[in-house]
Order: structure tokens, then sequence, then C-alpha cells
């Protein structure tokens, strides 16, 4: 009889002890799971805010880099360029959450962060996107510059030997201005400047043509033309301004929805 | 399940606890002026400067006009010779006589209305046209449109105002034209309304300016010039064209 009840209190301790260490096991997971996902979302509470001012670093220091000469600006684009791929490579996973907390958004703080996330990452996918366009744009118009600047600049009077030259040169360069293949945003720019060159050549090989024939009123006509062909190319510096405010306007619009 | 629920409840009280209200950092905007970023990139714009680098050539006349201009000149030299009388109104204190043989140096230097075949000769009185040398305020009796700052063109008479003759305008002396060329230009500029002209404007910027051109009020971008371009060697009045 006492080897019975001794037997039966000896299981009821072993369940009672099997029982406690559950209930500490389970109760160190959960602490442990607590700890866990405080970690992790500190972590992601860091991780967007320290991301903003990280871009906001390389932006600035971007943006300070010296641009007097060519090789200047030809940098200080390559250096905006890496900003906008590190905002473009960074954007797409900076707000993804470990799945085993995941689920933690029911709560309304929590989903205040992840939202604030995500818009913060739609809003420098903007930032990215706007500095994109605008390097691009910059590059389409330093190709456009690069050829123009092939053109021959005349600051006395030019002896009729030479007009040929200086027509071919106009021609030559007309017609790779009119094959450059721009940013969508430059396209304006690239047609004023297309349709300025070409009357210009135009102009140019009408007077040729007049000196060619010593006809004096169709010189006098075509020559009052040149003049006024060349004219047309203030219609790039119209274009090109209003485009590059348009793109100034964007990405300043950007910038300051994070910043 | 009790001890699921229990977990659930304490992981949202802890991050209640731990996360907070959304960082500043977030929120507040850094003061950051509009022009620094324009200024930043704007100065990686390269088209502007190539732009401004492209002028309108000026063309040195082909010999072969040249030398159609000179034997057309020479034909119309033997027949065409312009009469005109000099004279004065108001109290006039520049050197009368200096006036008539500078205007008349003017009217027939190969470089101004000359080229066109004529000759002006001045004579006593009468004439195809009356040179007058005007004191200023005198100007609005040849016509209203006159005005006592400029010269001015009132029918037959061809008026040029003193002050103007003795000093120029401010715009031209700030910008270094000499008396003498200005005294051309305004002798060219008033004979080329008499001679059937209207005002003309800039051909593009960096051009020598017209003769017809008001460029004692603004020169468009032009240079001062006192001769007629090519372009404007014609006369409604004498019957030439170009």
């Amino acid at each position: 009889m006492k080897k019975v009840i001794h037997g039966l209190f000896g299981r009821i301790r072993t369940k009672q002890n099997i029982i406690v260490v559950s209930l500490v096991g389970v109760l160190v997971l959960m602490g442990s799971y607590v700890l866990w996902s405080k970690y992790n979302w500190d972590t992601y509470q860091e991780s967007y805010t320290g991301w903003k001012n990280t871009v906001k670093k390389e932006l600035d220091a971007a943006m300070a880099r010296p641009d007097k000469t060519d090789k200047d600006r030809q940098s200080k684009l390559k250096a905006l360029e890496q900003v906008a791929a590190s905002i473009e490579s960074k954007q797409s996973t900076i707000c993804n959450v470990p799945m085993l907390i995941s689920w933690q958004h029911i709560w309304e703080d929590v989903k205040r962060h992840i939202d604030d996330c995500q818009s913060s990452s739609t809003a420098m996918a903007d930032l990215g996107h706007e500095l994109n366009t605008i390097t691009a744009y910059l590059k389409d118009e330093a190709s456009l510059s690069a050829l123009l600047l092939q053109l021959p600049i005349d600051k006395t009077e030019i002896a009729e030997t030479e007009w040929p030259a200086r027509a071919a040169m106009w021609h030559a360069i007309s017609a790779k201005v009119a094959k450059l293949d721009g940013h969508k945003t430059f396209k304006p720019v690239q047609e004023a400047a297309a349709k300025a060159l070409e009357k210009v050549d135009a102009s140019w090989q009408a007077v040729l043509a007049a000196d060619k024939a010593k006809d004096e009123a169709k010189y006098q006509k075509t020559h009052t033309e040149l003049v006024q062909a060349y004219s047309l190319i203030n219609a790039i510096a119209d274009a090109n301004s209003s485009q590059f405010n348009l793109l100034l306007q964007a990405y300043e619009k950007a910038y300051r929805s994070i910043y | 399940m009790c001890s699921a629920k229990y977990a659930a409840i304490s992981t949202g009280a802890a991050l209640l606890v731990t996360t907070g209200p959304i960082p500043a950092v977030l929120t507040s905007a850094t003061n950051i002026d509009d022009n620094k970023i324009t200024l930043q990139l704007s100065s990686l714009q390269t088209l502007p400067g190539a732009i401004a680098k492209l002028k309108a050539p000026t063309l040195k006349e082909p010999r072969w006009l040249e030398e159609q201009r000179a034997a057309k000149a020479a034909q119309n030299q033997q027949s065409r010779v312009v009469t005109y009388s000099v004279t004065t109104r108001g109290a006039i204190i520049a050197n009368f006589n200096e006036f008539r043989s500078q205007a008349n140096a003017t009217l027939n230097d190969q470089r101004g209305w000359a080229r066109m075949g004529i000759a002006f000769q001045e004579v006593p009185s009468g004439g195809t046209f009356t040179l007058v040398l005007s004191e200023a305020n005198q100007l609005p009796t040849f016509s209203p449109g006159c005005a006592v700052e400029y010269s001015c063109r009132a029918g037959r008479y061809v008026i040029i105002n003193q002050d103007r003759w003795l000093g120029a305008t401010p715009s031209w002396n700030q910008a270094g034209g000499s008396l003498r060329d200005y005294r051309h230009m305004v002798v060219n500029h008033e004979t080329g309304h008499w001679l059937g002209h209207d005002h003309a404007s800039c051909g593009g910027a960096g051009q020598p300016a017209p003769v017809m051109q008001q460029q004692s009020i603004s020169l468009q971008g032009c240079s001062f010039n006192p001769w007629p371009l090519a372009s404007e060697l014609w006369s409604t009045q004498l019957g030439i064209r170009l």
C-alpha cells in the first residue's frame, strides 16, 4: 500500500515537473521572441532613417563637387548617377520584414512604421528617378554641345573663298545633330537644334548657289536669310531653358518631399 | 493557445514601448535653398555656353559683287548729281563752315550713300533738299514729329540737331564712339530718310547696325555703324534699286 501511494505521488511529482519545465520553456521562448522582434523593429526603423540620411550625405557630396571644367562636370555627373543607382538598388529591399514578425503589422504602431517606410521608399524612388532623368538630360546636352562647339566661330568678315568650308561644316554637324538619339525629355531641344541647323545649312547652300550664279539680287536675299537662319539658334536655348526648368522643378519637388 | 495569446500581447506591448513616435528626421523638412539646388544642377549645363558662341557671320562682299557695283557706280556717276543747300535755324554756336564741309564729306564718302553712284553737290540755295543745322529747341518747329532730343527729317528738310552735332548721345559716347563717326551717322541717317528709307532693325546680334537703325536709342545687339549697309543702297526718292 505504501509502495502504491509512494509510486502515485512520484508520478504526480514527475508530471508537475514536466509541466513546470514546459511552462518555463514556453516563457523563455516567448521572451526570446519578444526580444528578437524588438531588435528587428529597431533595426527596421534605423535602417530606413539611416538610409535617407546616407543618401542625403551622398547627394550633398556629389552636388558639392567642382564643375568648372568638362572633366569636373563629367565626374560630377557620374557621382550623381551613382547616387541614383544606389537609391534604385536599395529601394526595392529597404522595407522588407522577416516573415516571422511580419504578422505584427496588425498593431497600429507597427503598421505605421511599415507604411512610413514604404512611403519613404516610394519618395526615394521618385528622387532617384528624377535624378536619373536630369543626369540623362545633361549627358544629352553635353553631346549636343560637343557637336555645336565644332562649328566655326567667326569674329571677322569671312572671305568668299572660305564660304564652302563653312557650309560643309554646318552641313556635317547638322546631319550629326539630326541623328542624335537622346532621352525623351531632351527631344524638344534636339528637334529645335536639328531644325535650326538644317535651316542654317540650307541658307549656306543658297548663299553658295547665289554666289556661283553671281546674281546680286539672289545674293542679297540669301545673305539676309542666312542671318535670319542664325537667329533660329535662339530657339534651341529657349527649348533647353524650358525643358531643364521642368526637370529642375520635378527634382526639387521630389527632394523636398523627403528632406 | 493561451500561451500564444500571451506571447502576442506581450510582443505587441513591447513594440509599443520600443517603437514610439516617428523620429523627427523623417517628418521635418531639412532647410535647403531651392536656388542652391538650381545652381548646383544648372552649373552642369553646357548648351547655353555653346549656343552663345554661335553668331551670324559677317560675309565679306564677294569680288564679283564689288566689281558689279563699281561698274554700276561708274555708270551712274556720270549722270546722277544730287544738289542741296545748307542753312541754319535758331541760335547756332557750332562752327557752321565746319558743319558744311563735314556734312559734304560724309555725303560724298565712298563708304556712304555715294556708293549708289551719286554725287552730292552743295548749292547756294534751293537744291533737291535742304540740310539744316538747327538749335535743339527749334526742331519741333519743322514738324510735330521732331523732338528737341534728336535730329529729324521733315519733307525736304534734313535737320541736324546742334546739341547732337556738338556732343553726340550719351549711349554713343559711353560705347566709345568718336564724335566724327557720330556726325557721319547722323548725316547719313537723316539723309537716308530723305532718300526714302524708314527705320530699320538690327539684323542679328554682333552685326553692324543698319545706318537707318535708331542707334542713338537702342543697338538691339548690333554694333555702332555710321555707314549704310550694302542692303541699304537703294532710294525711292532717286529711283535707285538694289
